[in-house]
């Protein structure tokens, strides 16, 4: 590839020193690998900085690869493990990504999650709250509307799904519990009020039937629909013009 | 959970090893390394977008440095807002980690408050004799 003794340094490119005039030879592997963090970094951070970042990353890279050579190591062992020792590119890209965009992503999430899980516990609550479900049996009310079903046992879903396939589902699966634990607890002190009915294996009322089951439905719903979006979110990555990009990592010298 | 744990804390660490004086990237790398005894090991490229981080708190200032002969470098130089994160960070650490200490080891919990009921308190029927 090079000179047996000696790695080609390149000079970074800093203000004073403009990359193309005067730099000697870059590594094409090391610049390869930079390929990769730089690539989803495009409009993500502006070019100047992604230019300074990855001329640090190109020297640390390069005091690695000298470390091993020094140690004894062939030029190609030497090169696998600084990449191994850096870390994958997309792990490297993916965190410059977070660093750069985590308060707006999780302030989007946490409204997201308010408006879409909030809305549908309110609605919900209002259903097992209605006037019209005052000793009244469930199955015997007519005017219950498709509104109903609808925002209160369908929405939530496509809601999970949403946030599934846009953020971290980790930190919206606890906002949902809360709700759903809120939901629960607010329909059970209600109904503790109502009158008590026939007797619907151990509970007092149908109403309170609906309420936890209710309750114990949409903790099922944030697995299943977290899950989906999250699958669908991959496969969107994966589908995408750079497929090359998705795959994992492998040193391969020629 | 070494990796999760590190992952949170691979900041404070990098101002623990910048309290000594101004580094580059990859000796910050070497130092941690170095002073773990290798026992904690990571992916040095993360350390990138945490020193910008830093740096966006104002915690560490960074300049390009011109060595004779070298590459240049960018060099991260610890604030003094960044001594006073650290320091909060390290006793918060310290906090966690006696807490942790004290429900692990019998020992520290026995020299540390001798009148401590053991689990037979709770549950004697399980705990015959104490």
């Amino acid at each position: 590839m090079s000179d047996q003794d000696s790695i080609p340094h390149p000079e970074p490119s800093t203000p004073e020193n403009p990359p193309g005039e005067g730099r000697s030879l870059a590594d094409p592997y090391i610049e390869d690998y930079l390929d990769r963090v730089y690539a989803p970094l495009v409009g993500v951070i502006p070019y100047t900085r992604r230019r300074d970042l990855i001329d640090e990353m190109r020297s640390h890279l390069y005091e690695l690869v000298q470390t091993r050579r020094e140690e004894g190591a062939e030029e190609e062992e030497a090169l696998r493990e600084a990449f191994r020792q850096f870390g994958p590119p997309r792990r490297i890209a993916r965190a410059w990504i977070e660093a750069e965009s985590i308060p707006w992503t999780r302030r989007q999430g946490w409204l997201a999650s308010l408006l879409t899980f909030g809305g549908a516990a309110l609605v919900a609550f209002l259903m097992v709250a209605s006037p019209y479900s005052g000793g009244e049996d469930w199955f015997q009310r007519r005017n219950l509307g498709y509104a109903d079903i609808w925002a209160g046992l369908v929405l939530p879903l496509f809601a999970a799904i949403l946030l599934g396939y846009h953020a971290r589902a980790r930190v919206y699966l606890t906002s949902f519990f809360v709700l759903s634990a809120m939901i629960l607890v607010a329909s059970l002190l209600y109904l503790a009020d109502l009158p008590s009915g026939a007797s619907y294996g151990g509970f007092s009322s149908i109403y309170e039937f609906f309420a936890v089951v209710l309750g114990l439905y949409w903790i099922l719903l944030a697995f299943i629909g977290i899950g989906i979006g999250t699958a669908f979110r991959r496969l969107v990555r994966w589908a995408r013009l750079t497929p090359h990009l998705s795959l994992p990592y492998r040193f391969t010298p020629e | 959970m070494e990796r999760e744990l590190l992952k949170g804390n691979t900041p404070t660490l990098i101002l623990a090893v910048l309290e000594e004086g101004p580094l580059h990237g990859y000796a910050i790398a070497r130092e941690i390394e170095r002073r773990s005894d290798n026992a904690l090991t990571f992916k040095e490229g993360t350390l990138y977008p945490a020193l910008h981080t830093l740096e966006q708190q104002g915690w560490v200032i960074s300049e390009w440095r011109k060595t004779a002969g070298e590459r240049d470098r960018k060099v991260y130089t610890l604030t003094p807002a960044g001594r006073a994160a650290l320091e909060e960070r390290t006793r918060r650490w310290d906090r966690f980690a006696h807490a942790v200490d004290r429900i692990l080891k019998k020992q520290e919990r026995d020299e540390e408050s001798p009148s401590l009921p053991p689990n037979s308190a709770w549950l004697p029927e399980l705990h015959p004799g104490g």
